[in-house]
């Protein structure tokens, strides 16, 4: 008895409605309010001190973070759930249907009325699918696979939903800033951000990437054009050269490397202390967004006191990110107070208080994406399965026609059905009528269902 | 001949298209004002003419730039324009009775249009992440979607009209209610296709550029949110057997949503789109 319910209860058309207007509203609610993913910790920690009250309301409804949260989830699951359950009533249905279709023409006997009947549907794309009583009663169909749309519509809806769960669930990626020269070995501690699904188990890629090149051309204005890293894949059974470029990434077993717009440069530095100990740094910045302003960069240098504040211009000569001819300023400062202050060049060293600063060299590094996604297959062919299912829904409107003739006293009945667009397949079905009345095949129709 | 010197030919045959569809509107206007239905077919004629200059200025533009107009408001508008002035067009030239919907397709087209001219005209360069065919499938499809749910807005509007002024001659000439319900309808099934290639093409595309196809980034919440509400009319019609002033005034809703969704969102806040809209 309850399972009954809950079954009428997963397909009710109020179930339906209901679940679409509350996905609807949570979607509102992500945007409207600021979601966990978007903005920084900071943020949180001073909401939560200005308003205690409401940020205790959002974040226990978890409305800080929707498409994460429980309520979220349930939703899709019962969504899943309704969706997969009607979709195999409507399977069951439409089978049912296609075999009474079959039996039906597997019955019928060819037509040997009047041809212009025939060419009258026939220009129409109507096939005739059943001739009863001699001729007497005929059955045109057209689109006949658009019973099927809906079926195969949430058929696709379903494997994207299911790919989603799928993706939250077992999904591993992590970004790297990678060197030229330098080699990455695929595991989870070497990246700089990751992000793991709910089950998903440590990321380890299975192969070492090695950064051979960095390549990045511009527009005369200075936007960027390109970007592709040449990189090594080193696996068994050997070493495979390969280039990633944006909107191309390498697809290596179940890994795809994408080439993010992150890229820059690497200040490669080494401090050597008076006891004659040297710590080799390199510090990553950023390039600059536009092509005028320096490449800026602050951090603390490791095993040191100091704190190095970078701006470094790739070609002091030009306006350009290529490098040509390098310049960093630098300032150090030490508890507060600047220690050094003043240009260097790779290749120069500097005194800084007792320690020599070697600026050893720079180079370009290349932000890469690793992921691993198990959930991308089924939702690419959900879409295609879901496409074509909605363009068959509303490009191809299954439609029936059954017409009545009668030879003796020249009158003939026609009644229709269609499940989309009735006012316009009635109008259809007068302009055949017309046709039948004036091409002189019958005289009169003696009944008329719409 | 010099990009300066076709700049500014694009920029005239811009405007020359605007005059000739503020032309076509008044005739429209004056159609379903005063119920000639003689109007409309100048109405279309003019909106024909108008779309000569445009699509030579578009071709400037499109020869100048180097790649196709859909970066930066000036080109989007003005393409999405051409693609709805198109489509309504084909779609008057199959079905006559439709073409009274113009009064609505038309002057919001111009408009739209009109608004892109006013923005920075500068040829933008494509970035990196803006290549590859799913991207054009993106946008083509964003394209027809507009001219789709404006001509279905069009014909919802004339059912509206009809339904408080249906004894006038003009509005016995157009489709009976049940008609025009059933247009609002099909193209409101088209808009759905289109909207559900824009964004399925689009989360392909994000794949590829990204490394994943949904990351709730406003745009791609409010096309969702914008698909939902179209799922709802659709659904609410099918099982509610919603119809008539009922469904004319959800689309309206819906048409709010997606103007939302395409105009407004992109241009206040800082999105992924924001790289080829801003």
């Amino acid at each position: 008895m309850v399972f009954q319910k809950i079954k009428r209860f997963l397909i009710s058309p109020r179930t339906v409605i209901s679940l679409i207007i509350i996905t609807l509203i949570a979607c509102v609610i992500g945007f409207l309010v600021p979601q966990i993913t978007d903005k920084s910790p900071s943020y949180f920690e001073l909401w939560k001190e200005k308003n205690i009250y409401t940020f205790r309301i959002v974040d226990r409804l978890q409305l800080n973070r929707v498409y994460t949260s429980v309520w979220f989830l349930s939703l899709v699951v019962l969504i899943t759930v309704s969706l997969g359950y009607s979709l195999c009533l409507q399977v069951k249905k439409n089978i049912r249907q296609g075999r009474e279709h079959k039996a039906r023409k597997k019955k019928h006997k060819p037509f040997s009325g009047p041809d212009r009947i025939m060419k009258i549907f026939k220009k129409r794309r109507y096939r005739l699918s059943g001739v009863y009583s001699d001729d007497q009663k005929l059955i045109f169909t057209k689109n006949s696979i658009g019973r099927w749309g809906g079926v195969i519509f949430h058929l696709g809806l379903l494997l994207v939903i299911i790919s989603a769960i799928a993706v939250l669930c077992f999904q591993k990626s992590g970004f790297v800033q990678l060197m030229e020269g330098d080699l990455f070995d695929g595991k989870e501690t070497g990246f700089l951000v990751k992000d793991r699904g709910v089950f998903a188990g440590e990321f380890n890629a299975g192969f070492k990437t090695h950064l051979s090149k960095l390549v990045h051309t511009y527009w005369d204005g200075g936007e960027l054009k390109f970007l592709e890293s040449s990189v090594r894949i080193i696996r068994e059974p050997g070493i495979t050269d390969k280039k990633i470029s944006v909107n191309d990434p390498l697809f290596i077993d179940d890994t795809n490397i994408y080439q993010s717009n992150n890229y820059g440069y690497t200040l490669s530095f080494i401090l050597k202390k008076p006891a004659g100990e040297e710590v080799l740094t390199h510090f990553n910045i950023d390039r600059a967004g536009d092509i005028k302003q320096p490449a800026t960069g602050k951090s603390d240098f490791p095993l040191s006191p100091y704190i190095f504040k970078m701006k470094f211009l790739p070609d002091v000569t030009s306006k350009s990110f290529y490098l040509t001819k390098p310049i960093l300023y630098l300032t150090v400062s030490e508890g507060g107070s600047v220690v050094f202050n003043g240009l260097i060049i790779p290749g120069n060293a500097v005194k800084i208080e007792e320690d020599i600063l070697y600026f050893t060299g720079v180079r370009y590094w290349s932000g890469l994406l690793f992921v691993n996604n198990p959930g991308m297959s089924g939702a690419y062919i959900g879409f295609i399965i879901g496409i074509f299912g909605i363009a068959v829904m509303f490009l191809l409107p299954y439609k029936e026609i059954h017409l009545t003739l009668d030879t003796d006293t020249g009158l003939y009945g026609i009644a229709g059905m269609t499940k989309r667009y009735g006012a316009i397949f009635k109008e259809e079905m007068d302009e055949i009528k017309t046709e039948i009345v004036t091409g002189g095949i019958f005289r009169k129709e003696f009944q008329t269902n719409g | 001949m010099d990009n300066l010197y076709l700049l500014k030919y694009e920029v005239i045959s811009h405007w020359i298209a605007v005059g000739f569809y503020i032309l076509s509107t008044v005739f429209f206007a004056y159609s379903v004002s005063f119920k000639k239905a003689g109007a409309l077919k100048y109405g279309m004629f003019l909106a024909i003419i108008g779309l000569i200059p445009h699509s030579i200025a578009l071709g400037i533009r499109w020869h100048i730039a180097g790649h196709g107009p859909y970066m930066a408001k000036y080109e989007v508008l003005s393409s999405n324009t051409w693609v709805v002035i198109l489509m309504f067009l084909l779609i008057g030239w199959k079905i006559p009775k439709l073409r009274a919907a113009g009064v609505i397709v038309i002057p919001l087209s111009f408009l739209m249009m009109t608004f892109g001219l006013f923005t920075n005209p500068e040829i933008r360069r494509l970035p990196p992440a803006l290549s590859g065919v799913w991207l054009v499938i993106h946008i083509l499809f964003n394209k027809l979607a507009v001219g789709a749910i404006l001509i279905s807005l069009g014909s919802a509007v004339l059912y509206l009209l009809k339904k408080k002024q249906g004894d006038k001659e003009f509005y016995r000439k157009l489709p009976s209610l049940e008609v025009l319900d059933a247009y609002s309808y099909k193209f409101i099934g088209f808009g759905f296709i289109f909207w559900s290639i824009t964004v399925a093409a689009g989360s392909i595309w994000a794949n590829e550029a990204w490394g994943r196809y949904w990351g709730w980034d406003p745009i791609e919440t409010w096309s969702l949110i914008t698909w939902l509400l179209y799922g709802l009319y659709l659904h609410l019609r099918y099982f509610f057997k919603w119809q008539g002033t009922k469904a004319a005034w959800m689309l309206l809703a819906c048409f709010i949503v997606s103007v939302i969704t395409i105009f407004i969102i992109p241009f206040v806040i800082q999105t992924l789109h924001s790289s080829y809209f801003m």
